[in-house]
């Protein structure tokens, strides 16, 4: 039997552990919530991760589209990218299928002799990695660019003695013109270059 | 030969959250999460106590040395003349029913934002350090001890709070989650302990009349600019009047909507309303806020900065107030400016000047929201409107948390929009009305530092937000809240790139038929709009 269809055959188990192990990423409470509670707007996360990791995992043993893969990985690792994990934590839930098609599969792999094979599923699998790291990286890009734009406009109400939007963009490019005789957002403009 | 490591144990990723109980997990306090701390100048503007200089990343929050004294006897205090704050801490059993109903829950995984563990948080201490069985008993009776620590985490949490009320709805003992949030800040408050985010702006209101300061000129001069834009768009010149004594009608709206997209838009559409209608109103450069975020720094500071709006009403001798939309405005509006104010006998019962109708609910209060007063025009038939404007927006409709669950205002806004829109889709009934998600940014939290904890708080709203956008093709998230208008743009801009906001009277002007307009090609933000643009017409010249 090929690796591909121990894998179709496996694919309730594996990817119910996947969320499992994903899950079990938070506090113990929150994973037995996530895991739990089935109503995709009373949790969004749990339903999110539940909805993702299914299609994501049906992707890899079909056709492993890139840029569906990308939109999955995206729904999930938008929500881990402003979560409490490290950039390796929010990330490394990809990897944590190689572990459990080992830990699952392992005499059948030996058995079927399916080495090459496995290295040809973990291969793919790393290539899923980096392409998560892509997102989580404009994710966080994301999140800067919201952060700055807000950022940009609190010195003009300093500035311009508050002036409306419709004000400012009367005045055109002025802002900008501004920006070299003010020393608090001169340092802003510093520290982002 | 020595024993070789695993990648794992070379390089340790952590995946594993602690295990212990929360009261053992100390507090780590994370970039992206808190809001930076308050200016002490902005502190003395408001003779507020202990303005001193500090940084949340500081070890030392530059504490008086009997800070502990006085916290607990704040505490007391409040325990005595808040009787629904004792209540609150001594009857709530842990049932659980709350905790997953927070959006900064949902959103973080952060068990410490579970509204239960969010109140323990004081709860603990009140008993730990307050109650005779918590002193002797302590942690067997779920107390603990105060500490600078236990401070700190106190503060991380309370700001973690939007104060929105949804945890309130599920509890079985009618445990306000809120209010104890609003003491906990009040506590906090005690050592000059706010977020500069909302310090800054009850100074400001304080001084100016408006959290953004603007001053009297500026207030005047920006809307203004937004008449020109109104002339420029729609054809047509409006002359309103400020400061007029005599007049039917004060108008206030929240300052933020006077200042930044996508308010201004809204500003605009109170502006042609009542050019429509002919309504004799007069805006004020003095009550120039309706919000009030002394609401989120003590109760004492929220009477102070609502008493202006009486007052201002009195002093022009108007007959009633009209509110705009706004979100926490209407919260201090319908539950404490009856109780912060003497009564109110300058002002009458409001009735529209133009259909006659009583607002019977407002009889105390004598103040009416703007969109009571527009559905009222729509069902008497005084607006002339053209809701197939708006036909290339599928709009769905945000329950503001403070209209919603603290003054029922559901039906009105909805009632609006349905007349001046023709695509209209409701979110799912577990995440609008009195359920409804906060925008995750209320309360004084939406600041830019605290962007991470902002997403987190939004992502249940956006979650049904992109359920309609994808069901639906929703493109527009309308509300009556200025916070939200601006809050709601960040949270869509990360979680829902599709879908703009806006304000429910930025939808009726749209619509709304002028006398002497032009062709009405553009929209109030100055786009053209689909299959009345000139671009449109030459495309199709072309073909």
């Amino acid at each position: 039997m090929k690796l591909s269809s121990l894998l179709e055959q496996h694919r309730e188990h594996i990817k119910d552990e996947w969320i499992r192990r994903i899950a079990n990423t938070y506090p113990l409470k929150t994973a037995r919530f996530l895991r739990e509670k089935h109503d995709e707007f009373a949790n969004p996360v749990g339903s999110t991760l539940e909805k993702a990791i299914t299609s994501l995992f049906s992707e890899i043993i079909n056709e492993c589209d890139p840029d569906r893969i990308a939109g999955l990985l995206d729904d999930i690792i938008r929500i881990r990218a402003v979560q409490d994990f490290s950039p390796s934590a929010a990330v490394a839930i990809v990897f944590m299928i190689k572990d459990i098609v080992r830990d699952r599969l392992a005499g059948e792999i030996k058995k079927g002799d399916l080495t090459e094979e496995l290295f040809t599923f973990e291969s793919t699998v790393d290539r899923i990695a980096l392409l998560a790291f892509d997102v989580y990286m404009k994710c966080r890009e994301k999140v800067w660019e919201i952060k700055m734009n807000d950022v940009m406009q609190r010195p003009f109400m300093l500035m311009e003695g508050a002036m409306c939007t419709s004000y400012m963009l009367r005045r055109g490019n002025m802002h900008l013109e501004k920006i070299g005789n003010d020393d608090e957002f001169t340092d802003i403009r510093r520290s982002n270059n | 030969m020595a024993k070789q490591l695993t990648p794992q144990e070379t390089m340790r990723i952590d995946l594993n959250p602690p295990k212990e109980g929360w009261m053992d997990i100390p507090v780590k306090i994370k970039e992206g999460i808190y809001s930076y701390a308050t200016k002490p100048e902005k502190v003395e503007d408001v003779g507020m106590p202990n303005p001193h200089k500090w940084a949340v990343t500081d070890e030392d929050w530059g504490l008086p040395e009997n800070w502990k004294e006085v916290f607990l006897e704040g505490f007391r205090e409040r325990l005595e003349k808040h009787r629904s704050f004792k209540i609150f801490m001594d009857i709530c059993v842990r049932c659980g029913a709350c905790a997953d109903k927070c959006h900064f829950f949902l959103g973080s995984g952060d068990p410490k934002n579970m509204p239960v563990v969010r109140a323990e948080l004081l709860r603990s201490i009140y008993r730990g350090e307050l109650t005779t069985a918590g002193r002797i008993l302590g942690r067997l009776a779920g107390g603990r001890k105060l500490t600078r620590q236990v401070l700190k985490e106190i503060w991380y949490y309370m700001f973690q709070c939007t104060e929105c009320r949804r945890c309130s709805l599920f509890c079985p003992y009618g445990i306000d989650t809120a209010e104890v949030t609003i003491i906990g800040r009040e506590l906090l408050n005690l050592f000059g302990l706010n977020i500069n985010w909302i310090q800054e702006p009850v100074s400001n209101c304080y001084k100016f009349g408006n959290h953004l300061g603007l001053q009297p000129h500026t207030f005047k001069q920006n809307i203004e600019f937004m008449l020109m834009d109104i002339e420029e768009f729609v054809g047509i010149k409006i002359e309103p009047t400020f400061n007029r004594k005599g007049a039917e009608i004060l108008f206030i709206t929240p300052s933020g909507d006077v200042f930044a997209e996508p308010g201004i838009y809204t500003l605009m559409g109170y502006l042609m309303l009542f050019e429509h209608i002919g309504l004799d109103y007069t805006w004020s450069t003095y009550a120039s806020e309706g919000g009030n975020f002394g609401f989120f720094t003590s109760l004492e500071m929220a009477q102070r900065l609502n008493a202006k709006m009486y007052h201002e009403a009195k002093r022009l001798g108007v007959k009633w107030i009209l509110g705009g939309e706004c979100g926490h405005m209407w919260r201090v509006v319908h539950q404490y400016m009856n109780t912060f104010n003497e009564p109110v006998d300058s002002l009458e019962e409001p009735v529209s000047p133009i259909t006659g109708t009583k607002f019977e609910n407002a009889k105390s209060l004598k103040m009416v929201h703007i969109s009571e007063f527009t559905a009222d025009l729509i069902k008497h038939g005084k607006l002339k409107l053209e809701p197939s404007r708006n036909d290339h927006l599928k709009v769905t409709f945000h329950d503001s948390c403070n209209p919603s669950r603290a003054m029922g205002l559901l039906d009105e806004p909805r009632y609006v929009l349905k007349n001046v829109c023709n695509n209209f889709y409701e979110m799912p009934e577990n995440t609008i009305r009195e359920q409804t998600f906060c925008c995750g940014s209320g309360s004084g939290l939406n600041a830019g530092e605290n962007m991470e904890l902002r997403m987190r708080g939004g992502l249940p709203r956006a979650n049904a937000v992109k359920y309609v956008s994808e069901k639906h093709g929703v493109n527009v998230l309308a509300n009556v809240c200025a916070i939200d208008r601006a809050t709601l743009s960040a949270s869509m801009e990360y979680w829902c790139p599709d879908v703009a906001v806006a304000g429910v009277s930025e939808l009726v002007a749209n619509a709304l038929i002028m006398e002497g307009e032009n062709d009405r090609s553009l929209n109030l933000r100055g786009e053209e709009i689909p299959g009345r643009g000139t671009q449109d017409e030459e495309a199709q010249e072309d073909v």
